[in-house]
């Protein structure tokens, strides 16, 4: 049973060191749609990205993912796709390795990868167009070719969820462009994507936004809620009432 | 004594204590390339001094003991990072501030203990310093034969999930990595690679032993396996030849295999064929090379079939009139330009291969342009792109044999010659 909400999140609180940086978010993340996750710097993006993924702990507040309700459970069903300063590109790997990675968790730690997974790893680099590449090492591609990598080894994981945090720094509009094009295939395949991103000049593509300064300020199709006040409301810097109470507190505790 | 004597001399009555310090560069080499790749020098080279105290807690409960001493040093080494990881996270202090402070903390303390060692027995600092590989027990040599086997089955097995925290902590977790216990089993693999390295070269040595070989390994390969290998060749090279040099000139051991590890280091930094510094500078100044003698044949064939004065050729290109004749008189030797009085003109080779790079420059343009690059910039993206003319078959084929650039200029026809046979410019 297909169901068509992906992520779906209750109430959901993230503090670093006792100081909320997401609150109390509540939202329903649809299937097979394609959402981008907006905010300023320092809105909590990758937050929130992390808090799903369990890697941060959170206050309060539950996440369901595919209708489960254990982190350790469905965070194998997600694939993640890092932000590009957070690898590092001298890394002695080439880009078959890398793609060979997604296949890791279904073959086990121990175990040689099978003629099958050997297939899988080959389809999906030339799925992306990276076969030519197979064998560089990831320094030498350029910056769309490296995030093909990863969409590959996304592939290869066969996952139903995949993040992808900012791609498309660095990256130039034809890139861009190709990326959009293999995201619409995921989505053609039934997979959810989610994607943080910065640039706004590409709100169309998206199927929904969500937009967050420290909470949750909307969420819906981009003609809804891309308007003036929201993000007015997103980027407008103001502080809330509830941060400057919070930010009184915090003084008053040192 | 003669290196050959000496060579003879250590077969025949010191090939325990050889083993040993081979061993011990083997382990140091193949857990320092995950210590490089995470990072973690620092960390290495902190918890290589703050195993004392727990050698010398385990050397007053249990003497000499090898077995007791690899249990201290890998209770303290594991102890260390747990202190550091605790002050990271419940203070504001930074990793670098917390390692420093912690592993001068322990090794203060293993200090402190060895003054208060019962009298009459003996710790020998100075051998946990700077380590002393004549003094090795047979016992010894199966403890460490033990941790060496240990360290490589250890990488071997776990290779994977080593790969992958190392790589790509956050989809390590994703995939149901414990990223933590992957740390703290580098960090027992770690200190228990440190007592085994202890008698060969000791505490200060070992440091040395953990990061050259894998940086000399690094410097050579783009695969973790393929560095892993090199590193434990080039650590047991290191100990092997710095153990014949103590031998021969009578050096201290430690820093021997030091100052060769460090030299194999700069040998490859320079000579590594892909990344040394040799080769990098040699490729860059041949593209150079390269890119003008084509930008001379171009300028050339822009004027055929009139011949083109050599001092005009100075102001449009912009460069010494120097470095022009002596890259004209190249070009001239390689029969593809005549000059005569001060005046260049093209052989048949010459023209043909300058036909080759205007066509490729006139094919890029109109891929550019009709690509959405913008018309002023187009020209100069070509004049880079130009260049590589094993493109200008598939470009010409993506286009559709166009006759006319952009500009509407002619695009030359394809010459045999040039268009599949190169004459070289790197790829990369
Ligand atoms: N590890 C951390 N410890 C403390 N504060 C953090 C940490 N990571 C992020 N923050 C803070 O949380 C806020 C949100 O960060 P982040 O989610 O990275 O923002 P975004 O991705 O939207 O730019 C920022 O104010 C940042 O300073
Ligand atoms: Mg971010």
């Amino acid at each position: 049973m297909k169901s068509d909400v992906a992520i779906a999140i209750n109430n959901l609180t993230v503090s670093y060191r006792q100081r909320p940086v997401l609150r109390s978010i509540t939202a329903k993340i649809p299937a097979g749609k394609l959402l981008a996750i907006l905010g300023p710097n320092g809105a909590g993006k990758s937050t929130l990205v992390k808090a799903i993924l369990g890697l941060i702990p959170k206050d309060s507040g539950e996440i369901l993912v595919l209708g489960e309700s254990d982190v350790k459970k469905f965070r194998t069903r997600i694939a993640y796709i890092p932000q590009k300063e957070q690898i590092d590109w001298d890394f002695p790997v080439i880009v078959r390795d890398v793609v060979a990675m997604g296949r890791y968790h279904a073959r086990g730690w121990f175990a040689w990868l099978s003629a099958d997974d050997r297939r899988l790893i080959e389809q999906a680099m030339q799925e992306v167009g990276i076969s030519d590449f197979a064998d560089k090492h990831i320094r030498l591609l350029s910056g769309g070719q490296q995030q093909r990598v990863f969409i590959a080894r996304a592939l290869v994981q066969q996952s139903d969820i995949l993040f992808m945090d900012e791609p498309f720094v660095g990256v130039d509009a034809t890139t861009q462009n190709a990326i959009f094009v293999l995201i619409e295939k995921l989505k053609a395949a039934g997979k959810t994507i989610i994607m943080i991103n910065h640039d706004l000049s590409i709100l169309k593509k998206f199927d929904r936004l969500m937009l967050i300064n420290k909470g949750l300020i909307a969420m819906g199709a981009p003609e809804e809620v891309y308007t003036e006040a929201n993000l007015q409301k997103t980027y407008g810097g103001q502080m809330t009432i509830v941060d400057q109470a919070e930010t009184t507190l915090w003084q008053a505790k040192l | 004594m003669s290196l050959t004597e000496t060579l003879s001399v250590i077969f025949s009555s010191y090939r325990l204590e050889l083993l040993t310090s081979l061993i011990s560069g083997i382990s140091c080499g193949l857990i320092g390339c995950f210590i490089i790749l995470r990072r973690m020098a620092l960390l290495g080279d902190a918890l290589v001094h703050a195993v004392l105290p727990g050698v010398v807690i385990a050397f007053m409960v249990a003497g000499t003991s090898p077995l007791a001493m690899l249990g201290g040093a890998i209770f303290a080494g594991i102890l260390t990072s747990v202190v550091i990881s605790f002050i990271q996270q419940n203070s504001r202090i930074k990793e670098d501030s917390s390692i420093g402070l912690a592993f001068t903390f322990f090794f203060a303390i293993g200090i402190i203990l060895i003054s208060k060692l019962p009298r009459g027995t003996h710790f020998d600092l100075q051998c946990f310093l700077f380590g002393d590989p004549l003094a090795v027990q047979a016992g010894d040599l199966w403890i460490m034969l033990g941790i060496g086997l240990l360290v490589s089955l250890a990488i071997v097995v776990f290779f994977r999930p080593l790969f992958v925290a190392s790589f790509d902590p956050i989809m390590a977790v994703c995939i149901g990595l414990k990223v933590s216990l992957i740390h703290y089993l580098m960090m027992a693999l770690l200190s228990a690679t440190v007592v085994a390295s202890l008698q060969a070269m000791g505490v200060i040595m070992v440091v040395a032993m953990l990061i050259a070989p894998g940086v000399t390994a690094y410097q050579l390969t783009d695969r973790l396996p393929g560095m892993l290998l090199l590193a434990a060749l080039f650590g047991a090279m290191s100990a092997f030849v710095g153990f014949v040099l103590a031998f021969w000139q009578n050096w201290p051991p430690g820093p021997a295999m030091t100052v060769v590890a460090g030299c194999l280091f700069f040998l490859a930094m320079f000579f590594s064929p892909k990344y040394g510094v040799f080769f990098t500078s040699y490729r860059k100044w041949y593209m150079h090379r390269h890119i003008l003698e084509e930008d001379i044949l171009k300028s050339v064939v822009r004027h055929y079939p009139q011949p083109l004065a050599l001092l005009e050729l100075v102001q449009h290109l912009a460069i010494k009139e120097q470095e022009l004749r002596h890259v004209i008189r190249v070009l001239c030797r390689k029969k593809l330009l005549c000059c005569s009085n001060e005046t260049l003109s093209l052989t048949d080779t010459g023209k043909e291969l300058a036909d080759a790079i205007l066509r490729t420059h006139r094919l890029w343009e109109k891929y550019l342009a009709e690509n959405g690059v913008a018309a002023e910039n187009i020209h100069n993206i070509a004049e880079t792109l130009e260049h590589a003319h094993e493109m200008s078959d598939t470009l010409d084929a993506k286009l559709g044999s166009p006759t006319t650039d952009p500009h509407g200029q002619q695009i030359p026809k394809p010459t045999r010659r040039f268009c599949k046979e190169r004459d070289g410019i790197g790829n990369q």
